[in-house]
């Protein structure tokens, strides 16, 4: 039925869109792709089970203490291999955080094995029923608080000093320094901040999804609707989610399950064909 | 500055060697070289779309699948002869390399990045499920390629395949680096508002670019297809095409040189580790990191500081 198949993809979106969040804060601070984001939410979705199933902290509890070890583990990334490659073009980061990601995903699969750990269901998994569409409490949740996220991180950026350094120093790092931004300090907050709600987005998304190394890839979606919104715009991030959670699960359940991936790549490829900056992006005018 | 190895003769040397090596190796090494062969055909088109104009391109396993897919149905399931199935290979290759520089024309940094990546899923997506034409993950066998009298079905005799077309293609690349068009490639690089002002059509080039590696990479896909004597559509993923940027990376972007000496590494590296899976993602993740932080330039980079190996 439509409705139930655009709601189950909104559901989806959701989760893609915990993660794009993430892509776009570090893009928007620094101009790097984090291609280590999915996998961050993998090691917040490893901490969270263990800290869930051994040492039964409340689910909502997890999900806020997830924020500590994932902002320090950004940090120290930040700190042994991001911080030297300032001075290098952008493509030597944006390799970097792949090869971290590279990194953190055979480290989990040696120490936790390839086996696929399922998280135990949080809330009743009986789904909602509103007006004859059902959606599970788990997706309303993470609706709700990839809304907040996404507010929140919207003023931080908008109105903040701290915000507008990181936009600042995105646009033009020797200005900013010029200026007094501590782009170091930047730098290092930016990932903190990315690496900690990346983190809490995988204890957000692994009830739905099995904790397993690989559990990253969903991050390649994410990766693809932060780039539908315009790759520097937190609304555009969740709208550009929730589109393609919805493209997805349409083209899935009218055209088959084969399709659903070609299809959302395809919506993919043509969307950004006529609008070549993301939905919501402004052309960013680049001087000689 | 003297010249620590003078070049001609080191590449005649060096070449003399190869093409005694099936006499004295044994098989295992010699499909080792036929392997890295083909992954030095692979980096080098990728640099010089990648490395030399500076285009993104996360989907090149579609250009050597496409070689590969083409290549081998032409052989198994029409029964062509290898020469004309290899060549095909490359041309659809190119095609779809064109088809790709399209929306690279609008397109740069993470736009570019993600509709080379859209492209790459969408072709294995599609020769995973399109079971009538590929046979889906059962893979589609080859059978050996035959060039007038002669049936490669020995890897010694296969070696000489790869030697020759890998040389060919290896001249052809430093050619066109110094050529009109390697130049627009890097003008196109480094600025794209500066090259159109001095004339460079950039429509032209970009296709150009893309064209011309995909090229390389759908040869690099039928010679696999006649070394391997299978494809499978788990060998053109996303994956795949991580390793063909390490390649060019470890080894140095824009330079011939380095896309050869990064082909070798990661080759040898993914041989040494086969069957240790996860160590294997690891030293390679661990290894790039490495790589970029103290090596900013690649192996190749480093090189030309120590000895004078020229830099394109």
């Amino acid at each position: 039925m439509f409705w139930q198949q655009v709601a189950s993809g909104l559901a989806s979106g959701s989760l893609y869109a915990l993660i794009a969040i993430g892509f776009v804060i570090i893009y928007k601070a620094t101009d790097v792709v984090n291609f280590y984001q999915g996998e961050i939410a993998m090691v917040g979705a490893y901490l969270g089970y263990l800290m869930y199933l051994h040492l039964r902290l409340p689910y909502g509890v997890v999900v806020f203490i997830t924020l500590i070890p994932g902002a320090i583990l950004g940090l120290i990334l930040e700190r042994i291999a991001f911080r030297t490659l300032i001075r290098q073009p952008v493509l030597s980061m944006i390799i970097a955080t792949l090869a971290v990601g590279i990194i953190l995903k055979s480290l989990a699969r040696i120490i936790f094995g390839p086996v696929v750990y399922a998280f135990p269901p949080v809330f009743n998994p009986e789904p909602l029923s509103l007006w004859s569409v059902k959606i599970t409490v788990q997706s309303v949740w993470i609706l709700i608080t990839v809304t907040a996220f996404m507010f929140l991180l919207f003023l931080f950026f908008k109105f903040t000093k701290i915000g507008l350094g990181m936009r600042a120093t995105c646009q033009d790092k020797e200005t900013a320094l010029m200026m007094g931004v501590s782009v170091r300090g930047i730098f290092s907050l930016t990932w903190a901040i990315s690496s900690g709600i990346g983190a809490s987005a995988g204890v957000l998304l692994a009830p739905l999804i099995s904790v397993e190394p690989e559990m990253g890839l969903v991050a390649i979606k994410a990766f693809a609707a932060a780039i539908l919104g315009g790759f520097h715009s937190f609304p555009g991030a969740v709208v550009g989610s929730l589109i393609i959670g919805v493209v997805e699960n349409l083209a899935g359940g009218y055209i088959g399950s084969a399709m659903k991936d070609i299809v959302s790549f395809i919506v993919i490829i043509l969307a950004l064909i006529f609008f070549p900056g993301g939905l919501f992006g402004k052309p960013m005018v680049k001087k000689v | 500055m003297k010249k620590l190895f003078p070049k001609r003769l080191t590449i005649l040397v060096l070449v003399l060697l190869l093409l005694l090596c099936p006499l004295f190796l044994d098989i295992y090494l010699i499909y080792i070289l036929n392997l890295i062969g083909i992954a030095i055909v692979l980096a080098v088109g990728l640099n010089l779309v990648m490395g030399y104009a500076g285009q993104i391109s996360l989907g090149h396993a579609a250009f050597y699948g496409t070689g590969a897919y083409t290549t081998a149905l032409l052989m198994a399931k029409l029964s062509w002869p290898f020469w004309i199935a290899l060549p095909l290979g490359g041309m659809v290759a190119t095609t779809f390399g064109f088809l790709i520089g399209i929306p690279a024309l609008r397109l740069s940094g993470p736009y570019l990045a993600l509709v080379t990546l859209s492209f790459g899923e969408i072709f294995q997506l599609i020769i995973t499920h399109w079971y009538k034409l590929t046979e889906g993950p059962l893979g589609l066998v080859v059978p050996a390629a035959k060039l007038g009298p002669v049936v490669f079905d020995k890897d010694k005799k296969l070696f000489y395949l790869v030697l020759v077309i890998c040389i060919l293609l290896i001249i052809l690349a430093y050619n066109v680096v110094k050529s009109k068009a390697g130049r627009a490639f890097v003008a196109l690089r480094e600025s794209e508002i500066a090259a159109q002002s001095i004339g460079i059509n950039l429509t032209k080039y970009k296709l150009i670019a893309f064209a011309l590696s995909a090229f390389y990479g759908g040869i690099a896909g039928g010679l696999y297809a006649c070394v391997g004597h299978l494809v499978d559509p788990l060998d053109f993923g996303l994956f795949q095409s991580i390793s063909y940027l390490s390649m060019i990376i470890i080894g140095g972007l824009s330079s011939v040189t380095g896309s050869i000496i990064g082909a070798i590494i990661i080759v040898v590296l993914q041989q040494l580790l086969g069957r240790l899976h996860s160590y294997q993602e690891l030293v390679y993740g661990v290894l790039l990191l490495l790589i970029l932080i103290f090596m900013p330039r690649g192996i190749q980079g480093k090189l030309s500081g120590i000895i004078k190996v020229r830099r394109d």
